[in-house]
């Protein structure tokens, strides 16, 4: 009994010393390699909705993060690359520290990366100020832009006045008096006039990637929005209107606006009304760019309310590029499938601007979804050509102030100021290719991954007792994708692995339940016969898959190595039209081909387009992914697009 | 000759394959992409109906008022720097955004600050306006 007593004893004194259980994890992902720019292969890491990852991006390795769903979206549906997943267990705080130094050197990166446009933009400002001292001409197209200025039509050109901006004139006028406007413009002038540029030469010393610059309102942000400033006084004063081709819509039924829609739409306007005349007195700084932004949306928000149809200022950015025309062409059919998705997705901005109380957010959400369904519309229906850009569509096109106003700063002043803003640019410049610029070996994707993981806790040792070991992506092979996975697999207290197939995988799979592995390993082996996935519209030229096989890989490989030499040829005939666009699929395609004949496979072929709702082919649990699907505005042929 | 090891030749073609691609780890057809270049951010971060929910944004901006709140500064710059934040977001008027106002509570309580401090501070940072401060202090108080 005695001895029982004593074992029952030390069980409870083991379990009561046994470590709490852990409370969370967080998944490291390999992403399978595949032809273009990845063909190393990618690593990420998940915190739930947020992913993060480095990218090269011009020779600099930029963190960024992104909702997991469309980073899922991204790789393993429209890129076609499997995700292998290792869950890594790890205390609640733990989990928490890790999150917040990634979002930490996100954050340090954009000061830093923010600090560089500021100073260029300063130096170029000062440039310009300097020649108009010295009595030089400027160039062409020379000049301070102004972010939102761009949407209101130049005084030569203008017809006659907008009414709901003269609407507006007459109320400023009414209470704040007949002067108002040249008073506060002449307030203005010589507060720029008065301006002292930037001397001080501080030393430039070295940061690191977690150093958050903090943020300097400098003279070139200073001269810049109080010019923003008189540029919108201007043109309230005039109640210039708004260039046609900024504004922006159709008669697509899913920008036909419902009756609580045009209420919520009213109250946003209220809103934005205030909000326009309290800028005119506001001390912000930001006022003057501000009042563009509101006024421009104020005029289209008042023209959708009239006809109760959208319209939308054109939010792509000046100098938006647009989709390679062969892509688009050898894309074509897929358009109307685009389209009535983008219409979907613009109905439900909509639906979300009613439920979220017309917020500002909820505004710009509406103008980036709307824009992007009358971008598609354009290119479907028009033959326009598409503009892409992936970031977040915010209206701020702008326009060029040749003359901007003058400093009472004498030459030598403006001479030493331009001198000190080129050298801190060259400093940070520099300072930022030190700590960012990318090394395949030593600086990439993967060892910058574990590098900010790590740094997450006080010392190695803290790391490894969080995350079960210790991980180093700069050492040996590690800054492989597929090697610090199996690290990762081996070292860290992973919970489970899994793997997320890519969409032709996850096809393959259904399609040989239902008709057989003979039948479908035949069809599908070819892009040609394949009907789980059509080839993307930039693939090289290829005559076989790789991925699903083995043994057979280098015999398929060398007939994909002919393809691809065979395309070369053909491109180098081509390149008088088109400009070797053929020459250079054709030199990648065979790069691609040549690891198969060594039984490695990195081509697996893209997808152009697939619906959003298609994760679901993949069989991903729930919570990688957010909200059920947009609903699809179905319609046979699309109205024209204004 | 020894036959190598499966391990070790699987990581030779690696390596192989990897020197023929010079570019790893780069931006995939980004703006190349028709999917990509159509893909709304909305559908994202936006598929509730709570005002809050762009988690990415309310982060930032409670990260940029703790950073500002805990190294000092005058209130223009911080304004400035919220613009900067908020024009980003598609925000033109951050002042009058109640979940922006709420994050900067939320930030001033990161910041370590008590109410009275926080208080002062939001008052300084919205131009004195008290209804829009009333709104920065709900955050600071939902703040955990």
């Amino acid at each position: 009994m005695r001895s029982v007593r004593i074992g029952s004893l030390a069980l409870t004194v083991a379990l009561a010393a046994a470590p709490a259980p852990a409370a969370a994890s967080i998944d490291f992902l390999h992403i399978e390699a595949n032809e273009g720019g990845s063909s190393g292969g990618h690593a990420a890491l998940r915190f739930g909705d947020a992913t993060y990852h480095f990218q090269n991006v011009d020779g600099l390795l930029l963190l960024t993060r992104e909702d997991s769903q469309r980073f899922l979206h991204d790789y393993a549906l429209l890129e076609n690359r499997p995700i292998h997943v290792s869950r890594i267990e790890l205390a609640d705080a733990a989990a928490r520290a890790a999150r917040e130094r990634f979002q930490a050197r996100l954050e340090a990166q954009r000061s830093q990366l923010d600090a560089l446009t500021a100073v260029r933009v300063e130096r170029a400002l000062l440039a310009r100020l300097l020649g108009r001292a010295r009595g030089e001409e400027g160039a062409p197209g020379e000049g301070l832009a102004f972010p939102g200025a761009g949407y209101f039509e130049a005084a030569e050109t203008a017809r006659a006045a907008d009414p709901v901006l003269a609407q507006l004139r007459a109320r400023v006028v009414h209470e704040r008096g007949e002067r108002f406007f040249a008073r506060r413009q002449a307030e203005l002038r010589a507060q720029i006039a008065g301006l002292a540029p930037d001397l001080d030469e501080r030393a430039s010393t070295t940061f690191g990637s977690d150093a958050r610059l903090p943020f300097a309102y400098g003279f070139g942000a200073r001269y810049t929005d109080l010019a923003a400033g008189l540029v919108a006084l201007e043109l309230l004063e005039a109640a210039r209107p708004l260039r046609a081709e900024r504004i922006r819509s159709s008669d697509d039924p899913a920008l036909r606006l419902a009756a609580d829609e045009q209420r919520a739409l009213r109250e946003f306007a209220e809103r934005l009304r205030a909000s326009v005349l309290r800028l005119l007195d506001a001390s912000r700084p930001d006022w003057g760019s501000a009042l563009l932004v509101g006024m421009a949306r104020l005029v289209a928000i008042e023209a959708s309310l009239r006809d109760g149809r959208l319209r939308v200022l054109d939010a792509y950015a000046d100098a938006a590029p647009t989709l390679d025309r062969d892509v688009l062409a050898r894309r074509r059919e897929l358009l109307a499938a685009v389209a009535e998705e983008s219409g979907g997705v613009a109905r439900a901005a909509l639906r979300s601007f009613v439920a979220r109380r017309a917020s500002q957010a909820a505004w710009a959400d509406v103008e980036d979804a709307a824009n992007r369904h009358l971008e598609i519309l354009g290119a479907w229906r028009e033959g326009r050509a598409l503009r892409a850009q992936p970031e977040r569509l915010v209206p701020l096109r702008s326009t060029r102030i040749a003359e901007p106003v003058a400093l009472v700063a004498p030459v030598d002043t403006l001479e030493r100021a331009l001198s000190v803003a080129k050298e801190r640019e060259r400093w940070l410049a520099a300072e930022i290719e030190r700590i960012r610029g990318y090394d395949l070996l030593v600086h990439n994707c993967v060892s910058e991954l574990f590098a900010t993981l790590n740094a997450a806790f006080a010392d190695p040792s803290l790391a490894a007792a969080a995350l079960g070991g210790h991980v180093d992506g700069r050492s040996r092979l590690a800054f492989i994708p597929f090697v610090s996975a199996d690290q990762v697999e081996h070292r860290y207290r992973v919970q489970e692995g899994f793997t997320i197939p890519s969409l032709r995988r996850a096809r393959l799979a259904r399609m040989r339940a239902a008709e057989g592995a003979v039948r479908v390993w035949l069809r599908e082996s070819s892009p040609l016969t394949a009907r789980a996935v059509r080839p993307g519209a930039r693939d090289s030229f290829f005559l076989f898959f790789t991925d699903h096989v083995v043994w057979p890989r280098p015999i398929l490989g060398a007939l994909n190595l002919a393809a691809g030499a065979g395309e070369t040829v053909a491109g180098l005939l081509a390149v008088p039209l088109d400009g070797g666009q053929m020459l250079l699929r054709g030199l990648r395609g065979t790069l691609m081909s040549l690891p198969e004949l060594a039984f490695v496979n990195l081509r697996k072929g893209t997808n152009d387009w697939v619906p959003r709702d298609t994760w679901r082919e993949l069989g991903v649990e729930v919570e990688w992914v957010g909200a059920s699907p947009v609903q699809p505005v179905a319609f046979e042929s699309p109205p024209p697009v204004r | 000759m020894p036959r190598p090891e499966p391990r070790r030749l699987a990581l030779a073609c690696a390596i192989g394959a990897l020197l023929l691609a010079p570019v790893g780890c780069s931006i995939s057809y980004s703006s190349e992409s028709l999917s990509k270049s159509v893909s709304s951010p909305f559908t994202s971060s936006s598929g509730s109906s709570g005002e809050e929910d762009d988690p990415a944004y309310q982060e930032e901006v409670a990260s940029f008022t703790a950073g500002f709140a805990g190294s000092g500064g005058d209130a223009t710059t911080f304004r400035r720097g919220m613009a900067s934040i908020a024009q980003r977001r598609g925000i033109s008027d951050w002042e009058d955004d109640d979940p922006t106002c709420r994050a900067i509570g939320k930030g001033l309580h990161k910041a370590g600050l008590n109410d009275g401090r926080a208080e002062a501070l939001a008052g300084d940072l919205l131009s004195g306006r008290a209804e829009r401060v009333k709104v920065v202090m709900k955050g600071y108080g939902a703040a955990d």
